[in-house]
């Protein structure tokens, strides 16, 4: 059985649950609603602040659904039997990467992912660089992979738009960002903008170079970054304030 | 293979506006007056092969190119513009010099000393360690607490001060947020509440219903009341008991007149013999009398006769009245006299009587009779017994009437008071049965009564519609025990909500009566906030943190690297080498000693010619220790410029040495002296020595 739930304001989900408990338990059911899951009530949806008609766990533990698909929040999610399918296409810069819709097999109760041909995909990468004197290798490979980890095809590049941040230290501005426009060559600034650069800032000091490496090292070495915690890049980003100190 | 400067090529440097330079040898001279751009050379080569940063230097005008052999396969060229300098090249593993290369390599004017009031030590260290630059990163890290921080397990141990103390109260309201949000969904967001008030609602329902079945019970049970009372007074208890009494005591009275007859009975039977021997004690007395009397008639006779003479006397005497008299008493003496002799002659015929009076006296009382005294005593006894029986005949006959009127009157009551007449053997268990009937009637209403009060309806809440169920006491409990303790559970959700609103607003510095949805976005908000700032000051620890850790691994080493680094052939050779004394370096506290086979001097001590050829020894062992090589080349811009005219020849012999050794020379000069002095020294060179002339001005 499929149960609907459309959202209602001032509404938690577990009170139309409850309301229906009695039906719901005699079968096995879905749930399609519009609402916030439990993650999302702690995060905020800029583009609609507030709480939409949520649903919690202890929801899913009471009345048992068999899978929940769930609406509101436009970046997918997948955490087990629960899903957004998220929004098909981005509304704006901040909704990135390949859009989808699921279909659904009601007698495997699985989902499959097929992927929205929009017009539009939208990256957002922040790279933070360290001078190394393989700086240029360095940089080019990170940008590969990072165009890799997109997935996007060569047809599918043309509607690709992006927003670049770099930030931290290089020996050579000027050429960090030649390296950064060849390769990123082919795909379109969001809203016309060029990569940023305002976070990068000139070494010419060899030493704080060594001391900046052995610090990226050490970073990787004693630090493990979750999903909760900074990233490596925000880390070794302050440790090259550290050392080249002020900036 | 050694490092040297293969090629200098320059034009439009200053005063310098023609192509000047050309391929360098071992031992190169500069020579030209003053304003023809010897410094703007100096800086020139300073800018292409090193990074300058920060260092006092003009900006270059002009262009040109150094080529530089050694550093890689092919020679490199450097120019001011290149992106690579010298000191990227083999210095990978070296930390701390970078800023004092040119300084190292260039000896510009008379600065022959490595460093300016510094220290032994700190040259030292700025050259064989990199400490100067370590201590500067290290001062960056403001607080000593974060400095003193070490990251286990993910986690940032140190004192619970500054920064960490911030990151961790910051974790700390971070988890208390996340606890809110937990409770948020288990108590604001679940349908917990929404249960219970569903079952709230329904069980208020049922409670409902059977509180009307229940006001309509109460109504039964109270009309049902209303029917037995009425039932109930229908014979009032006192009024049984009223006659209840009197039927008692008609029972008692006839139960008494029964006694009484029975002893009326006993009386009349013992007393039946009273009329026959009071008969016989007469006829008995009688007959004894007449025999006296007979006998008392003979006594008559003497009065008689005393009578008669008194009459006579009288008589004679004639004395009327008491002739009269004898003869009014002779009359009556002789009646007597008569009368009994005839009695006795009666009775005497009658003693066969008397007989017959003795065996009726022994059968009927069993003995014989003896004499009038027995007689009399049976008289005087049955006598007794007799006037009781006659008393009690006469009180039976007035009971008797009594008791029926009395059984009149009950009977009328009980037809009265049962509607129908009651035979009177069943009187007794009709008020019995009547009694059993009120106490009965008594008890049923006190348990309806009972039933009543605990329902606890008001009269006026009496319901007279028919409910849709019917009242059940243990149902109606049941449901009340539910609803109380589903109200408990929502008062107690409630009451976790206002304080779990009270917890957010105690973040948020919300007003709690703001609703949910603001409260929840604003706790939202918050949450991202601390979250960003927890995450940035954990980025910044950790940063800082792991530069600190570099540096101190790199501390750890510094003082073994500058001993070792002392000790050295390619810091120790050039000592022996430049000043053909000294063959050691020792460092003890700040101080530099040099020592030679006999004794050791502190740098500081020497005279300046010993003190300028070891530090020149110092440059050369450093630049060698640096690049890890033999030998280099040195920039000496006019450096014996200001030594005096004894000590030239010897700083040019050195440098000659320093040449022959292997070192690259390139001197910069305006002295003609010097030059004098070179070109003389350096004939012992040959083609290793070569002048360069810049270009006159004028």
């Amino acid at each position: 059985m499929f149960f609907f739930i459309p959202y209602q304001k001032d509404a938690v989900m577990g009170e139309v649950l409850a309301s229906n408990a009695k039906e719901l338990s005699q079968q096995k059911w879905i749930l399609i609603g519009h609402g916030d899951w439990e993650s999302g009530i702690k995060t905020s949806n800029p583009l609609e602040p507030g709480v939409y008609m949520p649903l919690c766990q202890r929801d899913i533990d009471v009345f048992k659904p068999a899978c929940v698909f769930l609406g509101h929040i436009h970046k997918p999610f997948d955490e087990g039997y629960l899903c957004y399918p998220g929004s098909p296409c981005g509304v704006d810069i901040s909704e990135t990467g390949k859009r989808r819709f699921l279909v659904f097999d009601t007698k495997t109760l699985r989902t499959e992912i097929h992927q929205v041909d929009t017009n539009v995909i939208y990256f957002v990468e922040t790279i933070s660089i360290l001078p190394l004197v393989d700086e240029e290798n360095y940089l080019r490979s990170r940008i590969k992979n990072i165009i890799q980890s997109w997935g996007i095809t060569e047809i599918e590049k043309e509607k690709v738009r992006i927003r670049i941040k770099i930030r931290g230290y290089s020996s050579d501005i000027r050429q960090l960002k030649q390296i950064v426009q060849e390769e990123f060559k082919g795909f379109t600034y969001c809203d016309g903008e060029d990569v940023d650069l305002s976070d990068v800032f000139l070494s010419d000091n060899l030493d704080l170079e060594i001391i900046a490496r052995e610090a990226a090292n050490k970073i990787q070495e004693i630090w493990s970054s979750g999903v909760l915690s900074p990233t490596y890049d925000d880390i070794l980003f302050h440790a090259l304030k550290t050392i080249y100190g002020g900036k | 293979m050694p490092i040297f400067i293969d090629e200098i090529n320059i034009k439009n440097i200053g005063p310098i506006s023609e192509k000047f330079g050309g391929k360098l040898v071992k031992l190169n001279l500069f020579y030209g007056g003053n304003e023809t751009g010897k410094t703007l050379l100096t800086e020139f080569i300073m800018c292409s092969l090193f990074k300058t940063r920060g260092l006092d230097i003009r900006p270059i005008v002009g262009s040109g190119k150094i080529i530089v052999a050694g550093l890689d396969k092919n020679p490199v060229s450097f120019s001011p513009s290149s992106s690579k300098k010298f000191e990227d090249y083999q210095l990978q593993n070296t930390v701390g010099i970078t800023t004092h290369l040119p300084q190292l390599f260039i000896v510009k004017g008379a600065k022959v000393e490595l460093g300016t009031d510094e220290t032994d030590k700190i040259i030292l260290q700025r050259y064989l360690s990199g400490k100067e630059i370590l201590d500067i990163i290290e001062n960056r890290v403001k607080q000593v607490n974060t400095r003193e921080a070490n990251i286990e397990n993910n986690e940032i141990i140190g004192k619970n001060l500054g920064d960490i103390k911030t990151r961790n109260e910051k974790r700390t309201t971070l988890k208390t947020i996340d606890t809110l949000f937990t409770d948020i969904n288990q108590q604001y967001l679940g349908g917990d509440r929404r249960i219970l008030e569903n079952q709230k609602i329904e069980t208020e329902k049922q409670l409902m219903e059977m509180e009307n079945a229940k006001r309509f019970y109460a109504n039964t049970i109270s009309k049902n009341i209303e029917q037995l009372e009425n039932t109930r007074h229908e014979i009032e208890d006192d009024v049984l008991d009223e006659i209840s009494k009197e039927i008692n005591v008609h029972d008692t009275k006839e139960k008494d007149h029964g006694k009484k007859g029975e002893q009326y009975n006993k009386t009349s039977q013992n007393s039946k013999n009273y009329s026959w021997v009071k008969k016989a004690e007469e006829i008995y007395n009688g007959q004894l009398r007449k025999t006296s009397s007979i006998s008392a008639k003979k006594f008559l006779l003497i009065p008689l006769i005393i009578i008669m003479i008194l009459a006579g006397a009288f008589s004679f005497l004639n004395l009327f009245f008491g002739v009269i008299g004898c003869l009014a008493a002779l009359i009556v003496f002789g009646w007597f006299y008569v009368k009994g002799y005839q009695e006795l002659l009666q009775e005497s015929g009658k003693n066969s009587e008397i007989e017959r009076l003795k065996e009726g006296y022994q059968s009927r009382f069993g003995q014989p009779l003896t004499d009038l005294a027995l007689l009399k005593i049976q008289v005087e006894q049955l006598q007794q017994e007799y006037s009781q029986s006659e008393v009690l005949n006469k009180q039976l006959s007035e009971e008797e009437t009594q008791l029926r009127e009395s059984e009149d009157q009950i009977s009328l009551k009980m037809n009265n008071l049962f509607g129908k007449t009651i035979e009177k053997n069943a009187w007794n268990e009709t008020i019995k049965q009547a009694k059993e009937k009120n106490k009965k009637l008594d008890k049923e209403i006190k348990e309806e009564q009972i039933k009543l009060s605990g329902l606890n309806v008001d009269e006026t809440d009496y319901n007279t519609e028919p409910p849709s169920l019917e009242y059940d006491k243990k149902t109606y409990e049941k449901l009340q025990s539910n609803l109380t303790e589903i109200n408990g559970e929502i008062q107690k959700i409630d009451t976790n909500l206002n304080g779990l609103k009270n917890g957010i607003c105690s973040i948020t510095g919300d007003d709690p009566n703001l609703n949910w949805e603001t409260l929840i976005q604003h706790l939202k908000q918050k949450r991202k906030e601390i979250d960003e700032e927890y995450n940035e000051l954990t980025a910044q620890l950790v940063g800082q943190i792991s530069v600190i850790k570099v540096l101190r691994e790199l501390r750890k080493v510094e003082d073994k690297k500058i001993q070792e680094a002392l000790q050295s052939d390619l810091i120790k050779k050039p000592l022996y080498d430049v000043t053909k004394r000294y063959t050691d370096f020792r460092l003890e506290g700040d101080n530099l000693f040099v020592v030679d086979p006999y004794t050791e001097f502190p740098l500081n001590q020497l005279s300046t010619g010993a003190k300028d050829q070891v530090l020149l020894a110092l440059r050369i062992g450093f630049c060698s220790k640096l690049f890890k090589q033999d030998s280099m080349f040195l920039i000496f811009d006019d450096a014996f410029q200001h030594s005096d005219y004894k000590r030239r020849p010897l700083l040019v012999e050195k440098t000659i040495e320093l040449v022959k050794n292997g070192w690259q020379v390139i001197y910069l000069t305006m002295d003609d002296h010097l030059k004098a002095l070179f070109d003389e020294k350096g004939k012992a060179l040959g083609t290793d020595y070569k002048t360069f002339t810049l270009p006159s001005t004028q």
